[in-house]
């Protein structure tokens, strides 16, 4: 692997007395889809406006492909944006728009011509070239938004909630047509987005962002599986996340037996060492690691069934512990007929393996 | 200070005029800047009356109104030319004379010189007449062209020789065509009362000789320019160049103006009370002509506008300081040589505006 | 699902499900929305057809003296109009070539005036626009606050500015830049540069409107894309400023063409706009017909060229 594609380092920048990004160090590998995860006002979008240009460091330096970026103009950058409200010029047709960037590069016409041709036939959009942004769908449009980012080959693709205008069920479509995109075209993608289930579908890495600090940067399955704080875990998908105390060493390498105010004694995984005996702790279990029976005598918990949602793919339990807590569970329905959800208020019993659950310190 | 104790009489003459729904009402239509300051008062303190008083600044914006009919106005004062015209439209009311005592003041030789436009003075009584002749910028001319300087004479507007050594000071005309052009071909020794055509080409020809020189054509924009040394000639109407002789007096800036009546001779006119046919309060309105025929009155107005009158009681009355001076009050002799507008047809004037139209523009 | 397919007709059905809603009520409002609709029509029936028909029978007429100083384009024969009219008064206006060079003057005067009006306010709407919300509103304010006295104090306030012993001219001299006054009174710069003064709000502010609605993003797309910012300005700001430019290009020139009190008292004689000519006709003619023939002709010449414009640009969309 060569250098980096991006590299940050130690990068600041405040509005007034608010501190949108604090100190942030990363590197991006060239090639990588990575996504900037966060809630509003986390910094992420600040951070892709830096990138673009459009804001600069108080302090910190950011080199795009090697080339400290300091006073470059956004127009001199090797990066283009796609923005969230698309930002088509709407005077122009849908090829103007696409050879926009085509054209202030001085290319002659024939070739502008060409290489927009390619890129309206990369989105699928050959047929719609002499439309106007007002006559096209919300799709339509946010595909007119990416071929004309694209057009001018940028070494890094900035996108910024490219998603989000789009309704559920074509958002999901085009999730899998951005990563054939990304697969086609062989750009770094940067994609911001507060949607944590599109930054999993999309991205080969994601940094969790909070308060302008990244929380932790990770691939989505890292993050999903072995969140390393209780921030992480509850941002990404569901989770159940108890209080308790650690007692000692599991009964394996790598368990710690914990005592828990919801269930009792229950033993974990931790994510390096085994905290001290005496240690305060979370126990993160997610929804979907957690069997349930309605077999009294099984092994596990007890429980009673407070509420249910049928999903259809799967059911989402509301339990309650034998000591009053409250517990996640969910269950695939795998079967049409026969298999029943479990009813209100049934005693049930609930079991996880110890390497299913996780121990968190912070 | 003049002005808030002006609104405040309003507002108080509004007022009683709400409480009293009897009260007579004159409306009174005149030239800008042509009355005593106290005349209104006077009469309005004398027989208990509110008048609406307006002013106009050229004979076409009244003669515009009063022939769009129903103008409310009980007294307005055109020229005597326009006058005339007005007559032929019927605009006017004969005068009642039985009302008007004071008609026993007037100077009958301007009188009768003023029926040329009205037979026997049915219509209308002379308000103030007066002559166009030339202001002009004493300090200023005597600089450029000498002692020698003809500041008698036309020759210092219409001889393109002596206008264009003036053209760098400042030379104005009136937007006057029926004043312009008979000037300028009374300069050229023709008749300036005349009709023909040719007559008129040729005193346009005359002022298109003389225009490249000309700062510009107006009617009121040379009293001011006059009194601040912007211009330095202006042909203009007697009071007027003495009300800007009287401002540069006033602001002391060294500026002295002069008014001529030049030795060739020029326009004399008269401005003529007159009351509309649909006048909504005829009486008053003769009440208030015969007000200002009295002798002191006229006299006040004259002495206040600098304008000659026609009311030979007033004679005494007024400053001797104007009385003796030959731009207001001309000679024997400079009389002689003064000359009645004639009033043309709409025919005549088409042409005469048509001409003016192309001297002023080269159209 | 299935009540929600059941009531298609939503409004229809409304009105049957309020009983309190009486049939009244209902003509009421309907005559209500008419009335709403119908207040703009109105308007401009009262002030604009019937006044331009008016004129317009008047420019069929021919000059009289007495009240009022035309003859009527109608007689009353029996009960039946008769139409006594001509249009001799047009066919007057094309043999003398006085109306043509006043009204193409005129238009060119206001064509100048227009441009360097918009030349002016661009800059000040784009600095406003751009200028933090607070003070957006002074400066906005300052633009408007001229517009509040009359303008004839306006246009004086400049004559004493410009004359030749005015502001500039006595300043010009106490610095010793020149020896004598600057003639720029009763010149075409005067015309111009009062026009400029009078009418830029009227540019100013229809360019504000648009230029304050311009989607920042769009330029940050451009800049994105390789455009420098007079790029920016000139293939994305220019564009979509339109509207704005349009509008206030209008609202100065269509005034600005009958225009007859500045180039009376600050133009120069020889080039009259067809406002003075038009008011010579009315006052010093006494031809309310011709007058009103000038009038006529003018908005005709005026009007044509803006639907054919009109026509074109919704052609072309």
């Amino acid at each position: 692997m060569t250098a980096p594609i991006i590299r940050l380092r130690n990068v600041v920048k405040t509005f007034g007395d608010f501190t949108a990004v604090d100190d942030l160090s990363l590197d991006i590998d060239a090639g990588e889809l990575f996504c900037l995860l966060g809630g509003s006002g986390s910094g992420k979008s600040t951070l892709l406006r830096m990138l673009a240009g459009f804001e600069s460091p108080d302090s910190g330096t950011i080199e795009i492909d090697g080339k400290d970026m300091r006073g470059v103009d956004p127009a001199d950058r090797p990066v283009n944006m796609m923005f969230q409200s698309y930002a088509l010029f709407p005077h122009m047709t849908v090829a103007e728009n696409v050879g926009y960037g085509l054209r202030r590069m001085g290319l002659a016409k024939a070739e502008v011509a060409t290489q927009v041709a390619e890129m309206l036939r990369l989105v699928k959009l050959e047929a719609l070239a002499q439309r106007k942004p007002h006559q096209l769908s919300g799709g339509q449009r946010q595909r007119v938004a990416l071929a004309r980012a694209l057009a001018r080959k940028p070494k890094v693709l900035l996108l910024d909630e490219p998603l989000s205008a789009l309704d559920k069920k074509l958002r999901e479509d085009t999730q899998f047509e951005l990563m054939n995109i990304f697969d086609a075209t062989g750009t770094t993608f940067i994609v911001v987005t507060h949607d944590q289930e599109e930054a999993m579908v999309l991205a080969t890495r994601i940094a969790v962002m909070d308060a302008g600090k990244f929380v932790q940067v990770d691939t989505p399955r890292q993050l999903y599986e072995f969140p390393k704080t209780r921030f992480v875990a509850d941002f990404i998908g569901n989770i159940n996340l108890l209080e308790a105390t650690v007692t000692g060493p599991g009964r394996s390498e790598g368990l710690a037996a914990l005592h828990c105010e919801a269930l009792g004694a229950v033993e974990a995984a931790c994510d390096g060492e085994v905290p001290p005996a005496g240690a305060h702790v979370w126990l993160a279990v997610r929804p979907e690691k957690i069997a349930l029976s309605t077999d009294t005598a099984a092994p596990g918990y007890d429980a009673v069934v407070d509420d249910l949602g049928y999903r259809g793919g799967d059911t989402q339990y509301r339990l309650r512990t034998a000591s009053g807590a409250a517990l996640k569970v969910t269950k695939p329905n795998t079967e049409r007929q026969g298999q029943r959800p479990v009813d209100w208020d049934t005693p049930v019993r609930i079991a996880f393996a110890p390497e299913a659950a996780l121990v968190l310190r912070q | 200070m003049k002005t808030t104790v002006t609104m405040t009489a309003a507002i108080l003459v509004a007022a009683t005029g709400v409480a009293s729904a009897q009260e007579r009402v004159l409306n009174v239509y005149n030239w800008s800047d042509y009355i005593a300051e106290d005349t209104i008062a006077k009469f309005e303190e004398q027989f208990g009356v509110k008048v609406n008083y307006d002013v106009y600044d050229s004979n076409e914006v009244l003669e515009a109104r009063l022939f769009a009919g129903n103008t409310g106005f009980d007294v307005v004062v055109p020229t005597s030319d326009f006058l005339r015209r007005q007559i032929g439209a019927g605009i006017y009311q004969p005068l009642d004379k039985s009302k008007l005592p004071n008609l026993a003041n007037m100077d009958a030789g301007l009188m009768a010189n003023a029926a040329a436009y009205d037979a026997d003075n049915t219509h209308a009584v002379v308000y103030m007449w007066g002559t166009t002749g030339i202001g002009y910028n004493a300090g200023k001319i005597a600089e450029i062209l000498g002692q020698d300087a003809p500041t008698d004479s036309w020759s210092l507007v219409f001889d393109p020789e002596i206008v264009s050594q003036l053209a760098e000071c400042g030379v104005s005309l009136l937007d006057a065509p029926t004043e312009m052009l008979p000037a300028a071909m009374n300069y050229l020794g023709l008749d300036p009362r005349s009709t023909d055509r040719a007559d008129f080409e040729a005193g346009a020809e005359l002022l298109e000789s003389v225009r490249p020189h000309i700062r510009y054509f107006h009617s009121s924009q040379y009293i001011t320019d006059l009194a601040n040394g912007d211009t330095c000639v202006a042909v203009g109407w007697s009071g007027d160049v003495f009300q800007a002789q009287a401002r540069a007096a006033e602001a002391e800036n060294g500026v002295e103006i002069a008014y001529v009546i030049p030795k060739e001779g020029a326009l004399q006119w008269f401005d003529m009370m007159a009351i509309p046919v649909d006048a909504p309060n005829p009486d008053l309105a003769h009440e208030f002509i015969n007000f200002v025929m009295d002798a002191q009155i006229t006299a006040d107005i004259t002495n206040y506008v600098w304008y000659a009158n026609a009311n030979a009681a007033s004679m005494p009355l007024v400053d001797p300081e104007i009385t003796s001076d030959p731009g207001i009050f001309p000679t024997e002799e400079a009389k002689a040589r003064l000359w009645g507008a004639e009033v043309y047809d709409s025919r005549t004037d088409r042409i005469v505006n048509r001409l003016w139209t192309q001297v002023k523009t080269g159209q | 699902m299935a009540h929600a397919a059941a009531r298609p007709k939503g409004s229809v059905s409304d009105v049957r499900e309020h009983p309190s809603m009486t049939m009244r009520d209902r003509i009421s409002g309907a005559l209500g929305r008419r009335l709403v609709i119908g207040t703009p029509f109105l308007w401009l029936l009262i002030f604009f057809l019937v006044p331009f028909g008016i004129v317009f029978l008047v420019s069929l007429g021919a000059p009289e003296f007495g009240v009022p100083p035309y003859s009527p384009a109608f007689e009353w024969d029996g009960g039946v109009p008769r139409f006594v009219g001509s249009f001799d008064n047009y066919i007057f206006l094309t043999e003398d070539d006085l109306y043509w060079i006043a009204y193409l003057g005129s238009v060119k005067i206001a064509l100048g005036a227009t441009l360097l009006c918009l030349l002016v306010a661009y800059p000040m709407a784009y600095m406003i626009a751009r200028a933090e919300p607070g003070m957006r509103n002074i400066l906005l304010m300052l633009v408007i606050l001229p517009f509040w006295t009359s303008s004839l104090l306006r246009i004086y306030a400049l004559m004493g500015m410009l004359r030749q012993g005015g502001f500039i001219n006595s300043a010009l001299m106490g610095l010793g830049i020149t020896d004598a006054p600057i003639q720029m009174m009763q010149t075409d710069f005067a015309v111009y540069l009062t026009i400029v003064f009078t009418y830029l709000p009227l540019m100013v502010l229809p360019l504000y409107s648009t230029l304050e609605k311009l989607d920042g993003s769009l330029l940050e797309a451009a800049a994105d894309l390789g455009a420098n910012s007079f790029q920016t300005f000139w293939t994305v700001t220019l564009p979509l400023s339109l509207p704005g430019i349009l509008a206030g290009c209008l609202l100065v020139f269509i005034p600005a063409v009958g225009e007859f009190v500045i180039p009376d008292l600050m133009g120069a004689q020889d080039s009259p706009m067809i406002g003075n000519v038009l008011w010579g006709e009315f006052t010093r003619n006494r031809d309310w017909p011709v007058a009103s023939a000038v009038a006529i002709a003018m908005l005709a010449l005026l009007v044509i060229p803006f639907m054919l414009l009109r026509n074109t640009s919704a052609l072309r969309d």
